[in-house]
């Protein structure tokens, strides 16, 4: 049997290292609660009222291990770094949502809430906030509680919009939710889980 | 003498390119989802199931070759995935700073390094611009060690 040149035995361990990537990859995504999921079809955005209520969990769980990265355009970033405002977590704005306190906004791009976002939600995402600020602030009083949310823990966006929504906007109540979709999902998956669940119906 | 120390730079390089493979794979395994955010962020004309896949295999194809490298087994294959890696990365990032994209690269996990998520040298560092530039010399290094490779040398 002829010894295959270097040239066969580098693309042969290429193809073996692409191929346990694969495996463990999709493997991974399973499991994780953090995972690539399938985005909803068709995508859809949706007011959080009492029409769409969101079941309460015991408990929310702090995020660990994620990272980020959204889409922040410079013109559409509020000023005033002062006076930051209120930090709440999942488990607190599911109270203000499920009770109708509450609109939950989402401040990450389009293309990311289409990936999937929390159910209730509204999109308006930061890179066009001034293009799309104003409509919202005509259909949403401003003595309405706004909780916004972006990626995770990772990013500020949520924090900068709900910092614009209540100093240009005239929001009387507006929250940012530091935890983010990344909060949303561990907290969720959790309850989800069978033993959680037994014990969120008790 | 002269052999000895580019034997030892050509390791150090191979280091430095392992962990910063690791590195990279590390923040991505342990939030999937948000790395799939940051490659939409790109906003590349690609089919929703591919970006989906990219999210779920790439990080794990920088942690395998990270590790083969640092444990120097089997490493022209690793070697040829950093370079295609660093190269795409390259171009997609370059692309992203050449349409004037603001987006953070979604490269690493700056919290290893204490960096806040708001710090202005945490932006800097995921800027496209910062990260077309290191791409590219990253994988300018990886095309140095393969052809070092090629010509026989360890």
């Amino acid at each position: 049997m002829m010894p295959s040149s270097p040239t066969a035995a580098t693309l042969r361990d290429a193809a073996l290292i692409f191929l346990a990537a694969t495996v463990l990859g999709i493997a991974y995504n399973a499991v994780s609660p953090l995972g690539v999921q399938r985005p909803p079809a068709p995508p859809q955005t949706t007011t959080a009222t009492s029409a769409h209520p969101v079941p309460l969990t015991p408990r929310s769980r702090g995020i660990q291990n994620e990272t980020l990265s959204i889409t922040i355009e410079e013109s559409s970033e509020p000023t005033p770094k002062a006076n930051p405002p209120a930090s709440v977590s999942w488990a607190e704005t599911k109270a203000l949502i499920a009770s109708g306190v509450a609109t939950l906004v989402d401040a990450r791009e389009q293309l990311a809430f289409a990936a999937g976002h929390i159910p209730g939600a509204i999109s308006l995402p930061m890179n066009s906030f001034e293009a799309q600020a104003g409509a919202f602030a005509q259909s949403h009083p401003k003595d309405k509680t706004i909780v916004v949310y972006c990626a995770s823990s990772q990013c500020s966006i949520s924090r900068m919009m709900a910092q614009a929504l209540r100093d240009r906007y005239g929001y009387k109540d507006v929250r940012d939710m530091p935890g983010g979709y990344a909060e949303w999902r561990l907290t969720e998956r959790a309850a989800d889980s069978p033993d959680e669940s037994a014990g969120a119906q008790k | 003498m002269k052999t000895v120390s580019s034997s030892a730079g050509a390791t150090v390089l191979r280091w430095m390119l392992a962990l910063v493979l690791i590195w990279a794979a590390l923040g991505k395994i342990a939030n999937p989802h948000e790395f799939h955010t940051a490659i939409l962020a790109y906003r590349i004309p690609l089919p929703e199931v591919l970006s989906r896949t990219a999210a779920i295999i790439i990080p794990w194809l920088e942690l395998l070759c990270g590790l083969i490298l640092a444990a120097n087994f089997r490493r022209h294959a690793a070697l040829f995935w950093a370079f295609a890696l660093f190269a795409s990365f390259t171009i997609i990032t370059g692309q992203a700073w050449a349409r004037g994209l603001q987006i953070h690269c979604g490269c690493f996990d700056l919290r290893i390094l204490g960096l806040t998520k708001d710090s202005s040298i945490s932006t800097a560092l995921e800027s496209p611009l910062f990260a077309v530039i290191r791409a590219a010399v990253l994988a300018t290094l990886a095309f140095f060690l393969i052809r070092r490779e090629a010509r026989g040398e360890r």
